[in-house]
């Protein structure tokens, strides 16, 4: 059973958009998994529709009371050439298919694995391994914010590190645990600074990653090893 | 008009605050424009929802030529795929916002990050029934001699007249009930309406 | 059992109500204003699950309501609560001048005006906490028959999340036992519980 889940505040940004797609992608694949936030994310949807173009919507933007709804409107008449605008989006009478969704997989050490359907159109680099860990990054683009699967193979395990921002692992497949306990399928884990975890997987597992900054291993010999840091995420 | 019971329950203030859209009217309106291009319902729905999108995106761009740029693009987005609008789904007003949040996603994905890829449909789809266990589900339920007589029943221009609240529970709702994942609910009815088929064909024939 | 035919203003919607359902509607189009004025005068009208279009009554039967709340929402529309009091069988129906339907109607006995002898605690159970955890049924349903088997799952059936159509199998009059099977299979094998 699922039992870590995005925070609100984060359920809201997604749902304003407002989210990077790194994130955007992570809470769309967590709700997919999971009623309750699939549920709390249709419900804020509606209620956020519903106040962006309720009548009223337009009030808000009135500073001098005087000023009427109307002129406004007149204000908007202005940016905005309506009937050109029309005129031209109705000009054909093309609607856009919508093709169905295909099943994509990938391959880690001969394992295949679907992947989201968030994923879908996302580009991957080439796949690197170094000991039981295998990550292939996700070309987003989002400057210090850095994407990416990592598979961990049965028995496999992340030294013990921290990191000075956050650090988002999503469970897609398989399980692992760390000194606060055992995270399955559909787990959406958010730590950040103030965590220190090493996380061990006996079964194997793939994990969606997204950090915003390199780890820092924390322990002993393990300070060695922090280029693994920003090897893994 | 068409409300599910445990969203509206739990959102008493929404739906207090809704009481100022006419939703069956943006409803017809956007039907319309599915099945028969209709350029006025068209046009309604441009006067209704472009300045407010407008507004918003202003909010989120630098300038007022890009706010435009996403009114464009909703609006012609909203006027090419009104068929996959389902009301069964959802009101008039989230769809349309689903469309605006996405047009806006991708464009300031293109502005900041310089990427092009349009990511946003495959993490806020527009047509959720595309899913192939859906598709199965609805054609299992196609098949049932019984619907013949009322699958075609208008609920578009029905509600749009007399508006009701839905007391259905949705397939979701009745997951989060039950604390059972939305797989099994579905699975679950499919299997009922199985078994039902079965003991109606018994009867009839 | 044998009724005496009314005539009975028609309502066509898509809202599948047995006996004892209430829903409520809001009413903003003349002619169904009017209706109501008939309905609240007179003896109630009745719901009908037929496509407006067709020229010939495909379903015939229908859910006769009684008004049994109103109230004018926010926005000025009219709202009214409805309560199934019996199933009718439709023998005609005739449009008057505001294109209102009328319809020569009888009083049928169904399922769910009875009682069934073996209770069916899971299904009541469930029921009670979705009434329970909703406001809007709080507020439809002052009373409720949890004890009940035949109400129970009329109203499971009416909320459950099924095509009308499937809905409408079991307003044959000897179908309690399936759709007591049908509600079960779905709501009733729930290990958590």
């Amino acid at each position: 059973m699922i039992n870590h889940h995005p925070k609100f505040e984060l359920i809201q940004s997604f749902v304003d958009g407002d989210l990077p797609a790194s994130l955007s992608a992570a809470i769309a694949i967590h709700a997919d998994m999971c009623p309750q936030c699939q549920q709390q994310i249709a419900e804020l949807t509606d209620q956020v529709a519903e106040v962006s173009f309720e009548e009223a919507f337009l009030d808000r933007f009135i500073v001098d009371e005087n000023q009427s709804i109307e002129s406004v409107g007149e204000l908007n008449a202005d940016a905005l050439d309506i009937e050109d605008m029309i005129a031209q989006i109705t000009l054909s009478d093309d609607i856009d298919k919508v093709e169905p969704v295909v099943e994509k997989t990938m391959l880690f050490n001969n394992k295949a694995y679907t992947l989201p359907s968030a994923l879908n159109n996302m580009s991957f680099g080439k796949t690197s391994h170094i000991g039981k860990l295998s990550r292939a990054r996700i070309q987003l683009n989002e400057n210090e914010i850095h994407t990416s699967l990592l598979q961990i193979e049965p028995g496999g395990s992340v030294p013990q590190h921290t990191h000075k921002g956050f650090e988002l692992t999503l469970l897609l497949d398989g399980s692992f645990s760390d000194e606060r306990g055992e995270y399955v399928k559909g787990d959406f884990i958010m730590l950040d600074g103030s965590h220190t975890h090493n996380p061990v997987s006996a079964q194997g597992c793939l994990c969606y990653t997204v950090a915003n900054d390199a780890l820092h291993f924390t322990q002993g010999i393990n300070k060695l090893l922090n280029p693994i840091g920003t090897f893994i995420y | 008009m068409q409300t599910n019971l445990l969203s509206k329950v739990t959102n008493a203030k929404s739906s207090s605050m809704s009481d100022k859209i006419d939703h069956p009217q943006l409803c017809q309106w956007l039907n319309a424009v599915a099945t028969s291009r209709d350029k006025k319902a068209f046009t309604q729905l441009f006067h209704f929802f472009a300045p407010k999108i407008q507004r918003i995106a202003r909010n989120k761009f630098p300038n007022e030529a890009q706010a435009s740029e996403v009114v464009q693009e909703t609006m012609s987005n909203v006027w090419r795929k009104a068929h996959l609008f389902n009301q069964n789904k959802g009101a008039a007003t989230t769809w349309v916002y689903t469309v605006m949040r996405n047009v806006t996603f991708d464009m300031l994905r293109k502005i900041k990050g310089n990427k092009e890829d349009n990511l946003s449909d495959d993490i806020w789809p527009i047509a959720e029934s595309m899913t192939s266990e859906d598709e199965s589900f609805d054609d299992h339920l196609e098949n049932k001699q019984l619907l013949t007589v009322i699958e075609k029943l208008p609920e578009v221009q029905q509600q749009v007249v007399k508006g009701f609240y839905f007391m259905e529970m949705s397939q979701e709702q009745l997951a989060v009930h039950l604390n059972l994942p939305l797989g099994t609910i579905k699975s679950r009815l499919r299997l009922a309406l199985a078994k039902l088929k079965m003991q109606l064909g018994e009867e009839h024939d | 059992m044998n009724y005496a035919p009314l005539t009975l203003p028609i309502f066509p919607l898509p809202v599948f109500l047995l006996v004892g359902g209430i829903t409520r509607l809001r009413i903003f189009e003349p002619r169904y204003l009017k209706m109501i004025k008939i309905a609240t005068q007179g003896e109630g009208f009745v719901i009908w699950l037929n496509p407006q279009t067709s020229e010939k009554p495909l379903i015939k039967w229908g859910s006769w309501v009684e008004v049994v709340n109103f109230d004018q929402g926010k926005d000025g529309v009219l709202e009214i609560d409805v309560k199934c009091k019996a199933l009718v069988k439709i023998q005609s129906i005739e449009k008057d001048l505001d294109d209102l339907h009328f319809g020569t109607v009888c009083e049928t006995f169904h399922w769910s005006q009875g009682i069934d002898g073996n209770s069916i605690v899971e299904l009541s159970d469930s029921l009670e906490e979705v009434f329970v955890n909703n406001n809007m049924f709080n507020e439809l349903y002052p009373d409720r028959y949890s004890q009940n088997p035949n109400w129970v799952v009329a109203r499971w059936l009416e909320i459950l999340p099924v095509n009308l159509a499937v809905k409408s199998a079991f307003v044959d009059v000897h179908s309690y036992d399936e759709a007591k099977h049908f509600v079960q299979s779905i709501i009733g094998q729930n290990k958590n519980r």
